[in-house]
């Protein structure tokens, strides 16, 4: 048991409105801020992107419907292809009734070394009745002496559809580097009704003993949770937890999945690895499997994942 | 009411942190169950590392700045506060048993409470603002507990980690299985690292925002547990 350590103290406000600039090398010392927000409705038999703004360096790449126009699938978009020290990302999502939309990237998340300040990024999804989000940015690497805070709120409403995961890797494993020093906050939030029903609040140092811990990490370098929800699933969820847990025991990955009873009506994902390729691929698994209940069609891989 | 830990209310503490408390404890391990299914447990060593981190990574950063902020919102009867915290405290546990075990133990917990004779201190406000609580987790019960039973923070922490450590440690016994001598030393060991942890704990703001719940493992193995095969144990 480590002995009475210094306090961690609640999470510092690391915001910042730095000016905006060229392209970047992979350390920095000034922050930007950038800013998108999206709403989505449905139109008829389509979903639309009711509203569309953005600031500073992220954008929605393009708009596709591989699935037909019931179903947006929009690709965002991070110029600078990585986050440095005091850089503040703001994403807010919002799927009005009946709406249906996938989002994705187009590579990883890369936050590089910050020599002081921190980087954060902030995104909130929310999910109106009879509306469908499928969350599946691809993972988040830390780089050796990044300090990253991301903050994520999901606000589902009683009857929301949704499907989403976060996989964060600590170091850059294929260039052999460890991440020896900074640190990972995270707040993590769902909620219905505005009532929080699955909160994960972390603040990890490089050289945290949750690392190592049997309890924490175990070691691992890479970590991730998904969720699901919709009505579909949570009328289904006996056989929908057991086609999921199918899928788990066919991978090599430490992966636990629970159900939340109501108020939460949470189905929760959880799996560590040693490298973010596994872990993904299980999850995609499990996406697909669950797919029927979440957004009850089979699944359409994006074409980005490929390139 | 004295908020004094003295030999004058020892008594109240040590009924407090005693394993015959009838809230259903020994039917939890907390994990360890699963932990020792996966091989992460498997002697008396890992068995007292899963506890030592399970009190010192999980519980002292995680839901004992809450019980602090119970213990203040007791305290000025703060409903709203009261409610607000006690929703974080359920949403922190992140898997079925975990929840379980924290709504059934505090469910339990103020019942033996409401029932508790000479205890003039809980209120019809307490008795009212408890009810409130749908449902009341661990850590929302034992802060009016500590509080009305005249402890004042540190006896309290003291009183919930005592509890847990030894509530742990007899499931590591049937578990794993171990002797009684080695879970006795086991517990030695633990108890003494509990008065610097619950030092570290008073000097963590006693802020939702400092409640961190970040256990991967933990989650996954509470998670499989729920379709373990041969178990003990309910969580």
């Amino acid at each position: 048991m480590p002995s009475a350590a210094a306090p961690r103290l609640p999470l510092p406000d690391e915001s910042a409105s730095p000016p905006e600039a060229g392209p970047r090398s992979d350390v920095q010392t000034s922050g930007w801020k950038a800013s998108l927000a999206l709403r989505f409705a449905r139109q008829g038999t389509a979903t639309r992107a009711v509203e569309r703004r953005h600031h500073g360096p992220l954008r929605v790449q393009r708009m596709l419907y591989p699935e037909g126009p019931a179903c947006c699938h929009a690709l965002l978009l991070h110029p600078p292809g990585g986050i440095a020290g005091g850089d503040r990302l703001d994403i807010a999502v919002a799927l009005e009734e009946g709406a249906r939309a996938l989002l994705t990237t187009p590579g990883a998340a890369k936050w590089y070394r910050a020599a002081a300040a921190g980087a954060r990024q902030d995104v909130h999804l929310s999910v109106a009745d009879g509306a469908c989000l499928e969350w599946l940015p691809q993972e988040a690497i830390l780089f050796d002496g990044a300090r990253a805070a991301q903050h994520a709120t999901i606000a589902l409403a009683p009857r929301a559809a949704t499907f989403g995961w976060d996989i964060v890797q600590l170091g850059r494993l294929a260039a052999g580097e460890a991440w020896r020093t900074g640190h990972w906050h995270q707040h993590f939030r769902v909620t219905r009704a505005g009532r929080p029903v699955w909160i994960e609040r972390a603040r990890l140092a490089a050289d945290d003993p949750l690392r190592a811990s049997p309890l924490g990490l175990a070691g691992h370098p890479v970590f991730a949770t998904a969720w699901a929800a919709s009505p579909a699933l949570d009328a289904d969820r006996e056989a929908a937890l057991a086609a999921a847990r199918a899928v788990a025991e066919a991978h090599d990955v430490p992966c636990g999945i629970t159900w939340l009873a109501a108020p939460a009506e949470l189905l929760v994902i959880r799996a560590v690895g040693e490298g973010a390729h596994a872990v993904r691929a299980l999850l995609e698994a499990l996406w697909h499997t669950l797919r029927p209940w979440t957004a009850s069609r089979a699944p359409q891989r994006p074409r980005i994942w490929n390139t | 009411m004295t908020t004094t830990t003295d030999f004058a209310n020892l008594p109240a503490l040590l009924q407090l942190a005693s394993a015959a408390l009838p809230v259903g404890a020994f039917s939890h391990s907390l994990g360890l169950e699963a932990a020792l299914e996966a091989g992460a447990v498997r002697d008396a060593a890992s068995a007292e590392r899963w506890i030592a981190d399970y009190l010192a990574l999980v519980w002292a950063e995680g839901e004992a700045p809450l019980w602090r902020a119970q213990y203040a919102a007791w305290g000025a009867l703060d409903a709203a506060a009261l409610a607000g915290h006690n929703d974080e405290l359920l949403a922190l546990r992140e898997t079925a048993e975990l929840r379980l075990e924290g709504e059934q133990t505090g469910r339990s917990l103020a019942q033996w409470l409401k029932g508790l004779p000479d205890l003039p201190a809980l209120t019809a406000a307490h008795r009212a603002l408890l009810d409130a609580l749908q449902p009341p987790a661990w850590a929302s019960v034992h802060a009016v507990a500590a509080r009305v039973l005249g402890l004042d923070e540190r006896g309290g922490l003291h009183a919930l980690a005592w509890s847990l450590a030894e509530n742990l440690t007899a499931a590591a016994i049937k578990l794993v299985p171990l002797g009684q001598a080695a879970g006795q030393a086991i517990l030695r060991r633990l108890g003494g690292r509990l008065p610097a942890l619950i030092e570290h704990v008073l000097a963590t703001p006693a802020v939702p925002a400092s409640a961190c719940n970040f256990a991967p493992m933990l989650g996954i193995l509470s998670a499989r547990h729920e379709t373990q095969y041969t178990r003990l144990f309910r969580s």
